[in-house]
């Protein structure tokens, strides 16, 4: 888990060339398909994911979503969540949460298409600018894994969404989307907060919480 | 007393190589010096860092900014030596705090930061001959490289510059106060919080109003007020200074401008009541309140330019900000 190196990008700079022929970037801990992670899981030899099904793939691929999600919304304790933080990061899952998200909450609204683009990129590119502003304070997390844990902290407020998808009544998916926005905060917070030194938590924590306040009211209003 | 100072000096470079056996005098033995000589006994060679400095060093950057004694308080010498001696972003030699006369040295501080907004010719420039050699071509590391140094700054840093710029703006001593480390934090949140508050409330102002129109267009709208005034005006104010040959730092001026907005949030928020009396007042009262502090802070560098026509610039920038403050409540607080 521990990169040896400072960047954050973990690219070090000489990319390492698996067994099938494809470069990989940001390899440092957590590549995708290949770890070496406890009996249990699913192992997956390196160089031979060529000759299966698409559906072998696209299986083993979903799996990983549904594991990540049950590491980083069910977590066991609040130590497993700080220290392991989603060693295999996917962006699978943050995809599907923004786009599903997005499409719910432009659904309602009286101008779609810029609803649309409007969540999207403040899922999108808001996680991209919350990690890097946790990076810039002084914050020592790998760009790409980051990005991908607030994705998938996301799946809460989709969940809310859905609910409170066919809801009239302005007071309830009020209430709805506020415990989707505490569940999510519940995930997120403990890894932000713990990545910055304690006299700046505020400044990594807040942002986060403008995020997610934005977005119930986007679902709330439309 | 020579013989002591020698063994202190051994001491202290050795240091790191563990406990010699005459540790346990030392301690004591310093203390002594200082109270004998105070800092004049000590050898002037040994600084903070343990790198050899000439002999003159704790004056010799009161020496070359003697000609440019700037307004700001003159700091001690021998701290300011080993700090800027060892820095690689402020210019050789510079005096940190004052807001410098000199065309030269301030756009060589200017350049190397250009507060994110620099241009890329610039940017590729520095890369290369960067000091700490951290050449790179990932963006990412190029971006945290580069960006670093300006959010350098806790919680409690950033809710005592917002103080500064609110209720002590109008005495003009923003700059003074954030001489050592603007941030750029500050700026960008308070910008990104204005676009969201204000949005919120406008469009609840129109739901207790009953007017339903579109929300979503309300929050392109004020990104592009908030993100853009908060550039654009420094850019500008940054060039006529420039022009005007008394030249600002850009980060100072984005600092100003990016703090002095945060006393629209909470006027925002009380902006929802439908009572129109009360709003314009809320509103009028911000504007007065954020643009006395940016004109207080930026009236300096004006007046020393052309000393009766700055204030013509100032009135400009007031009546700008006033405008910004009257677009702001006939787009968000129309009903």
């Amino acid at each position: 888990m521990q990169s040896n190196t400072d960047s954050p990008f973990a690219s070090g700079g000489t990319p390492v060339v698996p067994d099938d022929g494809t470069v990989q970037m940001f390899t440092e801990e957590a590549e995708p398909g290949t770890s070496e992670l406890s009996a249990g899981q699913r192992t997956v030899p390196a160089g031979s994911t060529l000759n299966e099904s698409v559906w072998q793939t696209l299986k083993r691929d979903l799996l990983q979503i549904a594991l990540n999600l049950r590491i980083v919304l069910v977590p066991v304790s609040k130590q497993t969540t700080a220290v392991r933080a989603l060693r295999e990061w996917d962006l699978w899952g943050p995809m599907i949460f923004s786009i599903s998200l997005a499409l719910l909450l432009s659904h309602q609204s009286d101008s779609p298409a810029k609803a649309f683009s409007i969540v999207f990129c403040v899922l999108t590119v808001g996680a991209a600018v919350l990690t890097l502003n946790v990076i810039l304070l002084g914050g020592k997390i790998v760009f790409l894994q980051a990005c991908s844990l607030l994705g998938y902290c996301t799946f809460p407020l989709l969940v809310a969404a859905m609910l409170t998808f066919y809801q009239s009544m302005k007071v309830v998916k009020l209430l709805v989307m506020l415990l989707g926005v505490a569940w999510a905060s519940w995930a997120a917070v403990p890894f932000v907060s713990a990545s910055v030194s304690p006299k700046r938590k505020m400044l990594a924590v807040y942002p986060l919480m403008m995020m997610y306040l934005f977005l119930s009211w986007v679902a709330l209003t439309g | 007393m020579t013989s002591k100072g020698d063994e202190i000096n051994v001491n202290l470079m050795d240091m790191q190589e563990g406990p010699s056996s005459s540790v346990m005098e030392d301690p004591f033995a310093q203390l002594g010096d200082l109270d004998e000589g105070g800092w004049g006994s000590m050898d002037p060679g040994l600084d903070a860092a343990g790198a050899s400095v000439p002999e003159e060093s704790p004056f010799v950057s009161l020496d070359q900014g003697a000609g440019q004694m700037g307004p700001g308080p003159v700091p001690l010498p021998d701290l300011s030596a080993a700090t800027t001696t060892t820095t690689t972003t402020t210019a050789a030699g510079a005096d940190p705090f004052a807001s410098s006369n000199d065309v030269e040295v301030n756009l060589l501080m200017d350049s190397a930061p250009g507060g994110g907004s620099g241009d890329d010719g610039n940017k590729a420039e520095n890369k290369g001959s960067d000091d700490k050699a951290k050449v790179t071509w990932n963006p990412l590391v190029f971006l945290k490289n580069r960006l670093e140094p300006y959010f350098d700054v806790d919680t409690d840093d950033i809710v005592q510059r917002t103080l500064q710029a609110i209720v002590k703006g109008y005495k003009g001593k923003f700059t003074e106060f954030t001489a050592d480390k603007p941030d750029l934090y500050g700026p960008f949140w308070i910008a990104t919080t204005l676009i969201v508050v204000s949005s919120a409330s406008g469009s609840f102002a129109q739901y207790l109003s009953g007017v339903s129109k579109n929300d979503m267009d309300k929050v392109t709208a004020s990104a592009f007020f908030f993100y853009g005034y908060v550039t654009l005006l420094p850019l500008a104010i940054w060039g006529l200074l420039i022009y005007h040959k008394k030249p600002m730092r850009l980060l100072n001026i984005v600092d100003v401008y990016g703090y002095a907005m945060s006393v629209f949030i909470p006027t925002a928020i009380l902006c929802t009541v439908p009572n129109t009396i009360m709003r314009w007042s809320l509103i009028l009262l911000a504007a007065a309140v954020s643009g006395l502090s940016i004109v207080m802070n930026v009236k300096q560098n004006f007046m020393e330019a052309l000393q009766g026509k700055g204030a013509l610039y100032l009135s400009g920038i007031a009546a700008i900000h006033l405008g910004l403050a009257i677009g702001l409540k006939f787009y968000f607080f129309l009903y």
